[in-house]
């Protein structure tokens, strides 16, 4: 018995160190996850979360494909893909099925990190990080709502059921006014030297003076979006941008690279991994036209047995009946395959913008042709093809190509622009802006978001209708894809909102109405 | 073969031996039956005879002051023609001549004071403990563990009654070496149940649903996993395999889905031991789906003696949150006392492809490197035909028993080894599996352990979807290319790599396509699962009813997984250099359970069962390394290393955990029986469970309620009907939630963090399901007709949702606890023995049943729908306020008002922007049918199983036809175009005919119009049809008892499907991709050839 008495004892004692859930909490939290215990060494509590902010702007993983390579990208005729999705009924073919990636991934990667800085008063004990995230906010959120129109902006953190949308235009003069207190705040950091953001900077290590010239370009870049629908604004906003005591970036030192860290630039995947992203026939027309440098840097020539070694891309919205058809067209170029650094902003387009504002009128430092001739300088430069920039800007004959699809003559087209590169103090101003913007669409590549954006507010360059056209009557042909429509998921999450959000747009939820600043015919 | 007609109580535990118990009556004008009721409430025994036997209506008078109850019972009985026996607590009384039946042993002349003998069962197999006695005096004795015995007897005693439990008992003449084989009785006469927590139990005293399946008829379907033996054998149970053949999961439900997002699977127990379901990676969605299998095929299926399934939660109470889709009880073989037994079993089996997709081989490829059919009109060679192969299956297995008086000991070793119909998948599997059970301490203490080892391996698994898949290579193979051409050279030298590259027409196919031989061979898979099973049993007899139980499991799983793709595989899913698919899990469930059982008959009327518990149990799930090189690329070509992977992004999640759960709990039963008529259960149950941490509700406790009635007991029935009960019951079971919800972390991505923006989720319930089942059981007709019904209502509430928070709130999702789903449903079971003689037997049997179920209310605060995470590509399961748990969403044409079809410029009909409610991935009832023929040592058996509505979608058709592949298209082709009718964009009417490929092309495809691939679901099938021979040999061969020879044929036939390939195999154990297939594996039929012998 008294062996019994033993075993009895061993057991009590084993349901005894079961009896109590001390050991829940840690076993309820995820083993390979990161506390924020964790996070409070190093700060990481804070600079952690900007990697996340900066590599979302350009995102630089797999979602990009739908987010701009297949939207953006496509709409700007920068790059299109060979891949029929959707038996071809896709975004390109004006029938959308990607369209709400842009705005869930921001809404998640980048607002709510904003919104945890607040109600952790990141913006009062860390005034620096607060303003250096709200300059990578609105990087993001500038392409959202030039995305989708109005958006959810100023009630962001709302615990209301339903979350009203703010106007395209009320958004804007929010990008303003924190812009305002960000360079206020970062400059008085920059004139101490500080060098707090060094650990987590992915593009400047740190030094504080080059946010508060990228935030001064970025509110030129606002400042000329809106210079059609709100000139005086426009004009302000811009000046004040000049005038600041940092200025603008005016080399390609300052331009704003981020870091890709041992990621994969997420346009070789699309083309060399996945063989989803080629040339558009537009690039090879207009670049390949002007006989532009830089079109064996941005693209490999095509490997297809009718047209090998050319640099023939594929017409946006055609009609493609296997992938295999047009795969061995000009793919990206191999400057993607060793890329350290996805590219958000650079001197060029700066350049650009300020030669658009002195023709508009604005105290931009200087004449619009000295601009003109800066920016496609400092775009050579930038691809090591500065010896190429004399004969370049003095090329007054080289004008856009004819395009012939060695598969499909339906897709052929002679150019309608005979705009050329050279500046013609002479001509008007549209055909300035033409010049002025065709040229920034060269310098902007990759970005077709931003090169669309621009295409939509100027009608600039000259860009090719769609042959195939599956948008079922909502996107006009000859109008062109004004933008994207919103998330399903905000029909579902936040039905009452989107519905105002509609409403503010003035327009049915589709891609053929224009957002605020699109607003259409003239540019003068 | 007459049966006897008892209805016996097999009680658990034994109280104190009552033969010599003394009574005292007094009684006057009464009934036999009061009279018996009389001296049963004085004793501790209860009488156990047949209304049939006993006149129990006769008026006696008796007078006994203080005598022993034989006495008294014998005059009770006096006049009347029978005998009766003590058992234990209770005395068996049945008719003289009902137990004179013909001995099957020889007779002898001879007869001597001295009687020994052995005693064995219909198998030779001795049998220990068999009561022998004389009725006319009180000389007994009992059979000892070889099954022999000795008795002396008075000259003048001539007969002997053998009686055993669950056999039929039988007097003989006595002579001295006697062989006396006793015969089972009918299953009725010892219905033992297992419950839960490993319980024994009177069938007749449950207050719910249970079903049984014997070994017998596990090892007839030969199958690999067990679970699907249950199919058409139990009502109410849907089983679903996995697309994925050998090793893979199965879709189990009990009484339909109830869960939204938490599974519907019910809980496996091992002997009492909830079992891990390790499944650690779904066939999720459309693409590269891997189904890493769910454990139950690691389970030898020749281990098992009988799986009982617990369908509702009711029967689970004592399993708390992990029973509430029901539980399957498996109950392993033991060891016996005596000779050693050995069991040899051997199968060799072949499977055949025995349906394919309806494709043409008339029309050609579109274009040079086009990859469509839509070209010129030919005569093209067939190429799907010949690649698939016959499978073939070999199983063996070997098991041995026995043991002592104190020691018992089981062994087997299991082997299997197979190929299916596709080329290159290879599955084998060890199985070891060790059993003892010892006593000590004069035998109150039961030691008992058990080891379980499988080894199993799974070359080249098939990955659903279109990834990796070599069927959508070879199906949509351009028709007139060669494709003999293509299968010798799957690979060819490509001089500027020096590496050998895929050769095949199409090489960029955006759903990865590539020469199946390619993948089959390059594109390697491998996984190899090890598991360990150990518990030990210890079981205490402390006197007077009590029984301390202890038990303590280890359950432990590795599974290394591992996809070698060499270069030039598919770009969309190869880099450059090669991929490489790593993952190597570990799961581990520690659980130990302590538990009181008390046994006792208060008074004369009542019986009480009583338990008391806790338990302690902990798992976890998925832990280890999961990397993937994907675009990240590999340095070396073809080198399939983890230190080979180019880019540290690779390595972003590579250490996971799926879940890690600590639950503790207590719980208690008692079951009360008044009379042996009435029985009340009453349990409960408190879980503290690790997943609520962080909220206030760590803590949640559920109640059961059960009732039971034997009204054949209470009332006078019919003498037609032999018994009939009726029972109701409620439980309340509440399910915790899952892992690490309630305090999400951030994660560590390449150059810093990454923001949780899942709203930490702290006022968190337990899900909470009330169910309510009535059921009525009878039997007739000698028990040889019965029928057992269910009815159930389920109330699941509190529903655990991940939802997607509005992007204005900070947050990317969020949890509730909402919902409100009510599921009602019927079960039936029917058995019946038509025929039988002595040397034929007809029995059959029929299981029916019908679930359906309404989502009451999704959430207050949401309107909008929730979708099941799984579909896409125009295939949803949405649960949406008023519908139903499995609803089908499709994407559908656009129609008018008016309801015409809308058709664009083209005259091609416009998808919908909406998808629209198709119906139901589940039957609206089934029906399994059970036939069993025996004519002496034949055996002929059928298992017909039907599934009556419910909707089936086909996404590989859609994709075959947008690509002019199938043989719908070459039909419309032929016949001109397709004829389409419907109405234009501005409302005119238009009927015409379309050209067939503008037509496919515009709505079928990945995200065409799925509403053309719309199947009903209902088909009845031969599932399984077995024709088996046993052979007695101990007359030749002394060494052997006998040998059983059977062929079983599985999915022979249908008798009526309508959709393509078989509805009831799944992409998916998840709830989000029920009723679909893309790409998946043809359907089979397969012959096995069993022999097993018995030593």
């Amino acid at each position: 018995m008294n062996k019994l008495y033993s075993l009895l004892l061993i057991l009590a004692f084993f349901v005894g160190i079961t009896g109590c859930t001390n050991g829940f909490e840690s076993t309820n939290t995820n083993p390979y996850g990161v506390t924020q215990e964790d996070l409070t060494q190093d700060y990481m509590n804070i600079g952690g979360y900007f990697a996340q902010l900066q590599q979302n702007i350009y995102t630089i993983y797999g979602d990009l494909q739908v987010e701009q390579n297949l939207t953006g990208d496509a709409f700007a005729q920068y790059m299109v893909t060979p891949t029929p999705f959707m038996s071809n009924r896709n975004n390109v073919t004006y029938k959308f099925v990607w369209y709400g990636s842009r705005w869930n991934n921001d809404y998640a990667k980048i607002m709510p990190v904003i919104l945890y800085f607040k109600r952790n008063e990141v913006d009062k004990q860390f005034p620096n990080f607060y303003a250096w995230a709200n300059v990578l906010k609105i990087f993001a959120m500038q392409r959202v709502t030039d995305n989708y129109g109005p958006i959810i902006y100023s009630q962001y953190g709302s615990t209301n059921s339903t979350i009203n949308y703010d106007t395209q235009q009320k958004v804007y003069y929010s990008f303003f006014s924190e812009l305002d207190s960000a360079v206020s705040v970062l400059t008085t950091y920059a004139k101490q030297g500080n060098l707090a953001f060094k650990k987590f900077d992915l593009a400047y290590a740190g030094n504080v003076s080059q946010w508060v010239k990228i935030a001064n370009s970025l509110r030129l870049r606002l400042a000329i979006r809106i210079s059609k629908v709100d000139p005086v604004r426009a004009k302000y906003e811009a000046e004040k941008a000049i005038s600041q005591s940092y200025g603008v970036i005016e080399n390609n030192i300052d331009n704003l690279n981020i870091a890709l860290n041992g990621t994969i630039h997420p346009l070789w995947i699309f083309s060399q991994g996945w063989s989803d992203a080629r040339m558009c026939a537009t690039v090879g027309s207009i670049m390949g036209g002007y006989n532009d440098p830089r079109l064996p840097v941005y693209f490999a020539p095509a490997t297809d047995i009718l047209i090998p070694g050319t640099y023939t891309g594929i017409r946006q919205g055609i009609d493609i009946s296997s992938k295999s058809t047009y795969v061995d067209f000009s793919s990206l170029g191999s400057m993607y395959e060793t890329a350290k650094s996805v590219q958000i902003m650079t001197a060029a387009e700066v350049a650009f913008l300020r030669s658009e504002g002195a023709l508009r009128g604005w105290n931009m430092g200087g004449t619009a042709q000295y601009y003109y001739n800066q920016g496609i300088g400092l775009s050579l430069t930038q691809y090591g093809l500065s010896n190429s920039y004399n004969s370049y800007v003095n090329d007054k004959t080289s004008t856009f190509a004819p395009y012939v699809d060695p598969k499909n003559s339906l897709n052929s087209f002679t150019p309608s622009s005979s705009i050329t590169i050279k500046w013609d103090d002479d001509a008007s101003n549209e055909q300035k802006l033409e010049r002025i913007i065709t040229q920034k669409w060269i310098a902007v590549f990759p970005d077709g978001q931003e090169a669309w954006s621009e295409f939509r507010r100027t009608g600039y360059p000259k860009l090719l209708p769609v042959v195939v056209n599956y948008s079922g009557g909502s996107i006009s042909t000859s109008q062109f894809v004004r933008r994207t429509p919103y998330p399903d998921e905000e029909y579902t999450s936040n039905p009452a909102g989107v519905a105002g959000g509609v409403a503010l747009l003035g327009g049915p939820d589709t891609g053929g109405t224009r957002v605020w600043w699109d607003a259409g015919g003239s540019n003068f | 073969m007459r049966k006897l007609l008892f209805l016996l109580i097999i009680w658990l535990s034994t109280s104190s031996f009552t033969q010599q118990q003394k009574v005292t009556l007094s009684l006057k004008n009464v009934t036999v039956k009061v009279a018996l009721e009389a001296l049963q409430a004085q004793s501790d025994v209860s009488f156990w005879f047949s209304t049939k036997d006993v006149d129990v209506q006769k008026i006696i008078t008796i007078n006994a002051k203080s005598e022993l109850i034989d006495d008294v019972l014998k005059r009770i009985l006096k006049g009347q023609d029978v005998y009766f026996e003590q058992k234990e607590d209770h005395i068996i009384i049945s008719k003289r001549s009902s137990a004179t039946q013909k001995p099957v042993a020889h007779t002898a002349n001879c007869l001597n004071q001295n009687i020994s003998g052995i005693v064995t069962d219909e198998n030779n197999e001795p049998l220990p403990n068999v009561s022998i006695h004389n009725i006319k005096t009180s000389v007994g004795t009992v059979t000892n563990s070889n099954g022999k015995f000795l008795i002396v007897l008075p000259d003048s005693v001539k007969t002997l009654v053998f009686s055993f439990i669950g056999m039929i008992p039988i007097e003989l003449q006595a002579y001295n070496g006697m062989r006396v084989k006793l015969q089972p009785n009918n299953k009725q006469m010892n219905e033992i149940v297992i419950t839960a927590l490993g319980i024994t139990r009177d069938k007749k005293s449950l207050t719910y649903s249970s079903q049984s399946i014997t070994e017998e008829e596990i090892s007839k379907s030969s199958d690999l996993n067990i679970a699907t033996s249950l199919s058409g054998n139990i009502a109410g149970i849907d089983v679903k395999q996995s697309a994925t053949g050998n090793g893979g999961s199965t879709k189990i439900q009990l009484r339909g889905d109830k869960n939204i997002t938490s599974t519907n699977q019910p809980l496996f127990v091992i002997d009492g031991v909830p079992m891990a379901n390790y499944q650690t990676s779904d066939a999720y969605g459309f693409y590269s789906g891997r189904d890493s299998g769910d454990g139950l095929s690691n389970i030898n299926p020749d281990d098992i003696e009988s799986m009982t399934v617990l369908k509702g939660a009711n029967a689970a109470a004592l399993y708390g949150s992990q029973g509430s889709n029901g539980v399957i009880l498996i109950s392993t073989k033991k060891g016996s006392k005596g000779a050693t037994k050995i069991t040899y079993r051997s199968s060799y089996g072949t499977t055949n492809v025995s349906e394919l997709p309806a494709l043409q081989y008339t029309y050609g490829q579109t274009s040079a490197g086009s990859e469509t059919s839509w070209g010129t009109k030919g005569n093209y060679n067939d190429n799907v035909k010949g690649f698939f192969k016959t499978g073939h299956t070999l199983q063996n297995s070997i098991t041995m028993s026995g043991g002592s008086d104190k020691t018992t000991a089981y062994f087997s070793y299991g082997n299997v080894s197979s190929t299916s119909v596709m080329p290159t998948n290879k599955y084998s599997k060890n199985n070891i599996s060790f059993r003892q059970s010892t006593k000590f301490l004069d035998d109150k203490l039961t030691v008992s352990s058990n080891i379980m080892l499988t080894m199993e391996s799974i070359h080249n698994t098939i990955l659903s979807g279109y990834y990796w898949n070599p069927l959508l290579g070879l199906y949509n193979f351009p028709r007139g290319l060669d494709f003999d051409y293509y299968k010798n050279n799957y690979q060819v030298m490509d001089q500027n790599r020096n590496i050998m590259a895929q050769n095949w027409p199409i090489l960029t196919n955006s759903e990865g396509q590539m020469n199946p031989y390619w993948i089959l061979n390059n594109d390697e898979n491998d996984t190899k699962t090890k598991r360990m099973i150990a518990n030990v049993l210890l079981n205490y007899k402390i006197n007077k009813g009590f029984l301390l139980s202890a038990r303590g499991t280890y359950d432990y799983t590795n599974q290394l997984y591992t996809l070698d793709a060499k270069a030039t595989s598919s770009s969309v899913l190869v880099s450059d250099n090669g991929r490489y698919i790593y993952s190597n899990l570990n799961s581990w469930q520690s659980y130990g359970d302590l538990m009181l059982t008390y046994d006792k008959n208060i008074g004369r009327l009542f019986n009480i069962h009583m338990i008391a518990g806790a338990s302690y149990q902990k798992r976890v799930i998925g832990d280890g390394l999961s990397i993937d090189s994907n675009v990240y690329g590999l340095s070396v070509v073809n080198n399939f290393t983890i230190q080979n992977i180019a880019s540290l992004s690779a390595f972003v999640n590579a250490q996971q955990m799926a879940s890690r759960l600590i639950k503790e709990s207590i719980f208690g039963n008692a079951s009360v029986g008044y009379k042996n008529r009435i029985y009340l259960d009453l349990s409960g149950r408190s879980d503290w469970a690790s997943s609520l941490a962080f909220t206030n509700n760590s803590h949640y406790y559920y109640p059961s309620a059960g009732l039971s009635l034997i009204m054949s007991q209470i009332l006078d029935l019919p003498s037609a009907i032999n018994f009939a009960k009726v029972r109701t019951s409620f439980a309340r079971v509440s399910n915790e939630i899952p892992s690490f919800r309630t305090n999400p972390t951030n994660s560590v991505s390449v150059n810093g963090v990454l923001l949780n923006t899942v709203v930490p989720f702290t006022k968190l319930q337990p899900e909470m399901e009330d169910n309510l089942e009535m059921g009525l059981e009878m039997k007739f007709l000698d028990n040889r007709l019965d029928f057992d019904a269910s009815y159930y209502q389920i109330d699941s509430k509190n529903q655990y949702l991940q939802l997607s928070a509005p992007s204005g709130s900070g947050y990317t999702n969020f949890y509730v606890n909402a919902g409100h789903i009510r599921t009602r449903g019927l079960e039936l079971t029917a058995n019946a023995t038509i025929i039988k003689s002595r040397t034929f037997e007809y029995k059959t049997s029929l299981n029916f049943c019908t679930t359906h179920n309404k989502i009451l209310l999704l959430s207050d605060q949401f309107t909008g729908y929730y979708q099941i995470p799984g579909g896409g590509e125009g295939y949803d399961m949405l649960v949406k306020n008023g519908g139903s748990m499995g609803d089908i969403y499709v994407s559908a044409y656009q129609r008018d008002a008016a309801g015409n079809i809308v058709l664009d410029d083209s005259h091609i009909p416009v998808k919908a922007k909406e998808e629209k409610k198709i119906g139901n991935a589940h039957p609206d009832w089934m029906l399994g049918w059970n036939t069993n023929l025996t004519y002496k040592n034949f055996n002929l058996s059928f298992v017909i199983d039907g599934k009556f509505g419910g909707k089936f979608v086909s996404m590989t058709e859609a994709y075959l036809d947008a690509n002019g592949v199938t043989k719908a298209t070459a039909d419309a082709r032929d016949a001109g175009g397709v004829n389409v009718s419907g109405v234009l964009d501005n409302g005119t009417p238009w009927a015409g005919m379309v050209n067939a490929q503008s037509y496919y092309t515009g709505t079928s495809g990945r995200g065409g119009i799925m509403e053309q691939y719309i199947y009903d679901a209902t088909n009845v099938r031969l599932r399984q049809a077995v024709l088996g021979w046993t052979l007695n040999l101990h007359k030749w061969i002394r060494t052997m008892t006998d040998i059983n020879l059977s062929l079983v044929a599985s999915n022979l036939f249908f008798f009526y499907k309508k959709a393509p390939g078989d509805p009831n195999t799944t992409i998916s154990t998840g709830n989000g991709t029920q009723s679909v297939e893309n790409f998946e594996l043809p359907l089979t039929r397969s012959f096995t050839f069993n022999i097993k012998v018995n030593l």
